[in-house]
């Protein structure tokens, strides 16, 4: 036994004689590096007595550290305390220790445990410049009252956010100070039972309340910055608190808010900034006892959702000098009342509204007219907060609109300030932000307009080579007709042809069949079923029966069948263009090469018009461009509705001639027409309709002879003679029509000299006579 | 079918577009205003720059969903009807064309017009955002950018089936604007109202809300430009819980079920019309 008393006096010896402990005044600093002379934390502590420094030298050194004196722990070089996951890393028990400039890592996860970086446990500690990571509390003080945290990082573990820990946890101490500190990825930093709390220069960021605490008087919290935790700092249950020159910016959990005050007493807000959180600020029953105000003064709230939520029965807030700027909803309130029981002015000066309309007459600073917070919409959300859905769109303007236009409609003003600014303020300490460019984003700007542009390419003009109006010269579409089955194979066969709108039948069970190379008119009176024909052979209207063209079906086939047909309607319809650009349109529709324009242009006389706009044609002028795209790919088939009802008799003639010249060289010609001079010139066989029935189908003549029209003789007979020339006619099987100046006189399909040579017989003299079409004649007698 | 003619009479659309006055006018006011929204700002101090985009990019959406069905739905009414009322139509479709060609052709060459329109606005305004330092959210205002060219193409679609349907042009207009006042403020109204009235429960409101291409648009916006539909109140913090990751696809569905159905309709109207062009 007494052996073991003299190794032990030795090794006491040994270690205060080290030449590694060096004297400080009335302390000694040991030294604890991995190399000795002291290897281990503990062995230090151990040898050290109140008042000594133990410096720790870097290295990884186990945990826990269990300080129960009073003595100073230095980190030099950033020394690592690693708790491998298991429990808290470093225990404070003795008063006034200073644990300095350490890095605390990986303590357990043992909610129950309270696992932390380091635990507090007794009065006037001071923490210093130490940084902790993934621990499940930062630091825990319990009845550690005055106690110091300065400069330390705390960074949680990043679990979901209800399975982390607090970074700060204190409990029943006193004049706390926390100065300078950050705390991230962590739960809270909650305070409870701890009055004379100082909170200064902090940075709490993605924690779950930035800062909660409750039953804390003479709080002073300021100059932190609250920044994207799901609510910044909730006090509740305290009072006399000093808050200001707080940043709380993008706290958007499920609350969401920027500073939250609960039973809240006695509470001064000032110089606050709140930007970007769901509320700014929110306030439920605080102040709680009657007498007692807070007072809200120079805060600035902008781009919040709502600038200050309030619950209803909350009253005797003052607010002055505050700017509420571009928040969503400058101030709700949760249910149904008003916040007339706040003060929004205080010594007449109220707060600065973005969306106040009034003006400042005598430039005090002051507008001359209430602000009024009445909104319909904000006001009907505060009541049905579902129909939030509806913001951020244009029914929210059409709301608030009708509200202006009918007062009627407006609710009662949520709060009245009788004094708002005219100018906005921002903190003083808040730091200019110098705009950095954003190069992705102008990068993808700059894609966005670079594929904006990218439509005029689709309209910019691609020049035509040789090689590829060659390759396009033939019109791939239009099916052709060996010569030598030309005559065997009809150009148009039409069997049972019906059509109908409703009950009303326009084409009744027609059956008809065109060759190669006739010029067929189809004529009738309006409604007879000429244009609905042409239409049916176009494929651009259903039908019932069976239609060929060129070979083939109609109905399974039109766009071929189209592409074998030129078409002239009776009134053409062009786009906004020129004659070149009209042509090179359809031109390429119908896959035929430019290089064919010119020559058709030039067949039917437009060739000078070529740069003219369509619209500055005259009607003959239309009627021959509508003739040249229907030339354009060589169709077999032409297809005319009424082309000349709209012309003048010279254009008329013009027009005629073309077409003759057409079927002459083997184009197979339908046109429409109701006048007996365009089938006598032009057709060499006539198909009669009448009620979508065909009446006759034979040669011009036949039409005539058939339907009784003929052309007329018109002539001038001395007046004396008239009588007898009437009879002398009528008897003779002459229709007449006397008009007061000449005779009229039907000559059908008999030679007009017999009429003639009538008269001239009975010495019944004619003056002289013309041939003229029906139209001319005033009123058939027989 | 036959995509050279699709081709070309889409060019002669988008040609029309750009010499169209209304058309132009809708460009200038449009640039315009996004031009005013994104330049609009309030001092450059710290913290503010995240909640100033934010803030132009629900501007943004505000703009869209006011201008865009405008210039679609008058746009595409009037797309068939007016040439179908001037002869024109009858005309092209006398050529060796079909019907869907005609359709498609025209579609592709208005919606070039609306969509260059569109990403003219969105460039600009991403351009001034990123002097502004506007890099965070650059992927969300892409996805924003998309999904208004989906609701133009949607909005065009349902255009041309009033077109399709319609045989006059002026009616055909009428139920463009009848159509837009619908889907911008009476639907909505009539939605507030009825919720209001008979309390109704949260995801009936949202599901009828849904209906709407343009409430489709402005949840899918908000939600990939703020990563967050909180800002819609109760109703959209159910839809992001309800969907969960499914969110995004069922906008993008829905909006394309937009395009393709009345399009479809349209080109189905269009040819059953052998009589009507």
């Amino acid at each position: 036994m007494s052996r073991w008393i003299i190794v032990g006096i030795c090794l006491f010896m040994a270690l205060t004689m080290s030449p590694a402990s060096a004297q400080g005044g009335n302390h000694q600093r040991l030294i604890v590096a991995p190399d000795g002379p002291f290897v281990t934390i503990e062995a230090a502590l151990e040898a050290a007595e109140t008042g000594d420094v133990i410096e720790v030298h870097s290295g990884v050194y186990a945990a826990p550290v269990i300080i129960e004196k009073s003595v100073t722990l230095i980190g030099v070089g950033q020394p690592v305390i690693d708790g491998q996951g298991e429990g808290s890393l470093v225990y404070i028990r003795a008063t006034d220790v200073t644990l300095q400039g350490f890095e605390l890592r990986n303590s357990g996860s043992v909610q129950h445990h309270q696992d932390a970086g380091i635990v507090v446990e007794a009065q006037r500690a001071t923490l210093l410049e130490n940084h902790m990571s993934d621990v499940l509390y930062g630091v825990l003080f319990n009845n550690a009252a005055g106690s110091v945290a300065q400069q330390n990082t705390i960074r949680g573990k990043g679990e979901d956010i209800g399975l982390r820990g607090d970074g700060f946890y204190i409990w029943y101490s006193n004049d706390i100070s926390l100065v300078d500190n950050t705390v991230v990825h962590s739960r809270d930093t909650l305070v409870s039972y701890s009055n004379g709390l100082t909170i200064r220069g902090n940075h709490f960021e993605d924690n779950r309340y930035g800062l909660h605490f409750m039953y804390n008087n003479g709080a002073v919290v300021e100059d932190n910055t609250f920044v994207n935790n799901s609510v910044g700092a909730f006090l509740m249950s305290s009072h006399d608190a000093t808050l200001q020159n707080n940043i709380f910016a993008y706290n958007r959990g499920s609350s969401g808010y920027g500073l939250a005050l609960k039973d809240m007493d006695n509470v001064t807000a000032t110089d606050n900034f709140f930007v970007g959180n769901v509320a700014g600020v929110y306030l439920d029953n605080s102040p709680s006892l009657v007498d007692v105000y807070n007072t809200f003064r120079g805060n600035t709230f902008v781009y919040n959702d709502e600038g200050v939520a309030s619950l209803p029965s909350v009253s005797r807030n003052i607010f002055t000098e505050n700017s509420f700027l571009e928040n969503t909803e400058q101030v709700s309130m949760r249910g149904r009342e008003i916040l007339s029981r706040n003060q929004w002015s205080f010594e007449g000066r109220g707060n600065y509204w973005s969306d106040y309309t009034g003006y400042d007459r005598n430039g005090d600073g002051v507008g001359e007219t209430t602000y009024q917070a009445d909104q319909v919409f904000e006001n009907l959300v505060d009541e049905y907060p579902v129909i939030q859905l509806f913001a951020y769109g244009p029914v929210v303007q059409a709301i608030e609109f009708s509200g202006a236009a009918f007062p009627v409609l407006r609710p009662q003003p949520r709060l009245v300030d009788d004094a708002p600014l005219m100018n906005y303020r921002f903190p003083p300490y808040l730091e200019k932000q110098s705009s950095t460019m954003a190069w992705s984003t102008l990068g993808v700007s700059l894609g966005l307009l670079g594929l904006a542009m990218l439509p005029l390419l689709m309209v910019v003009k691609r020049p035509v080579t040789k090689k590829t109006a060659q390759a396009k010269s033939s019109p791939v579409a239009t099916p052709s007709i060996a010569p030598d089955q030309q005559e065997s194979v009809p150009m148009i066969t039409a069997v049972h042809l019906s059509k109908h709108y409703g009950k009303h039948r326009i084409l009744n069970d027609v059956s008809f069949s065109i060759q190669p190379g006739e010029a067929v008119a189809l004529w009738g009176t309006n409604g007879a079923g000429k244009t609905t024909t042409l239409r049916c052979l176009l494929g651009t209207i259903n039908f019932q029966g069976r239609l060929m063209v060129n070979g083939l079906d109609v109905k399974r086939e039109g766009k071929r069948v189209r592409a074998s047909i030129g078409y002239v309607p009776q009134e053409t319809a062009f786009y906004d263009m020129t004659v070149a650009q009209t042509m090179q349109f359809y031109a390429k529709l119908k896959k035929v090469a430019v290089t064919d324009i010119a020559p058709i242009l030039e067949r039917v006389g437009l060739a000078a018009q070529v740069q003219k706009p369509v619209k500055n044609l005259s009607g003959g002028m239309k009627q021959r461009l509508a003739l040249a795209v229907s030339l354009l790919g060589n169709p077999p088939l032409l297809l005319f509705d009424e082309p000349t009802a709209n012309l003048d008799t010279q254009s008329r003639q013009e027009f005629l001639q073309l077409v003759h010249r057409l079927n002459h060289d083997g184009k197979t010609i339908l046109f429409s027409t109701h006048r007996p001079d365009e089938v006598l010139s032009l057709a060499t066989r006539v198909l009669g309709l009448r009620d979508g029935q065909v009446i006759l189908d034979g040669s011009p003549d036949a039409l005539l002879q058939e339907i009784g029209l003929s052309q007329w003789l018109r002539m001038w007979i001395p007046p004396h003679h008239w009588q007898a020339a009437i009879a002398l006619l009528s008897t003779s099987g002459f229709r007449t029509a006397p008009n007061g100046h000449s005779l009229f006189v039907q000559v059908g399909s008999q030679p007009k000299i017999s009429a003639l040579r009538l008269l001239e017989t009975a010495q019944i003299p004619v003056e002289d006579f013309d041939v003229v079409d029906s139209s001319f004649v005033p009123e058939v007698q027989s | 079918m036959n995509f050279n003619a699709v081709w070309l009479i889409a060019q002669k659309e988008l040609r029309d577009a750009l010499r169209n006055r209304w058309f132009l006018l809708y460009t200038v006011i449009f640039g315009g205003l996004v031009l005013a929204l994104s330049m609009l700002s309030r001092p450059d101090v710290e913290f503010t720059q995240l909640a100033e985009y934010n803030r132009t990019v629900t501007g943004l959406v505000n703009l869209v969903l006011l201008f865009v069905p405008l210039m679609a739905l008058t746009f595409g009414a009037s797309s068939i009807s007016g040439e179908r009322e001037t002869g024109a139509l009858k005309y092209l479709l006398a050529q060796p064309v079909d019907r869907g060609e005609v359709l498609f052709g025209k579609f592709l060459g208005l919606a070039s017009a609306q969509l260059s329109t569109l990403l003219l606005g969105f460039g600009v305004a991403g351009v001034i955002l990123s002097t502004r330092g506007g890099g965070d959210g650059l992927s969300g205002y892409v996805v924003m950018t998309g999904m208004a060219c989906l609701l133009s193409l949607a909005m065009l679609s349902v255009g041309f089936l009033i077109s399709a349907l319609a045989h006059k042009t002026s009616t055909a207009l009428g139920a463009a604007l009848f159509l837009w006042l619908l889907l911008v403020f009476i639907g909505d109204l009539g939605l507030i109202g009825a919720a209001i009235v008979t309390q109704m429960p949260t995801q009936t409101t949202l599901l009828l809300a849904m209906i709407n291409p343009l409430q489709l648009f402005k949840m899918a916006s908000i939600f990939s430009a703020l990563s967050s539909l909180e800002v819609l109140g109760p109703a959209g913090l159910y839809a992001s819980d309800t969907f969960g990751g499914m969110f995004m696809p069922l906008m993008l569905a829905g909006l394309v079920l937009w395009i393709l159905l009345p399009l479809g309709l349209a080109q189905f109207a269009f040819a059953r019309q052998g009589d009507g062009a």
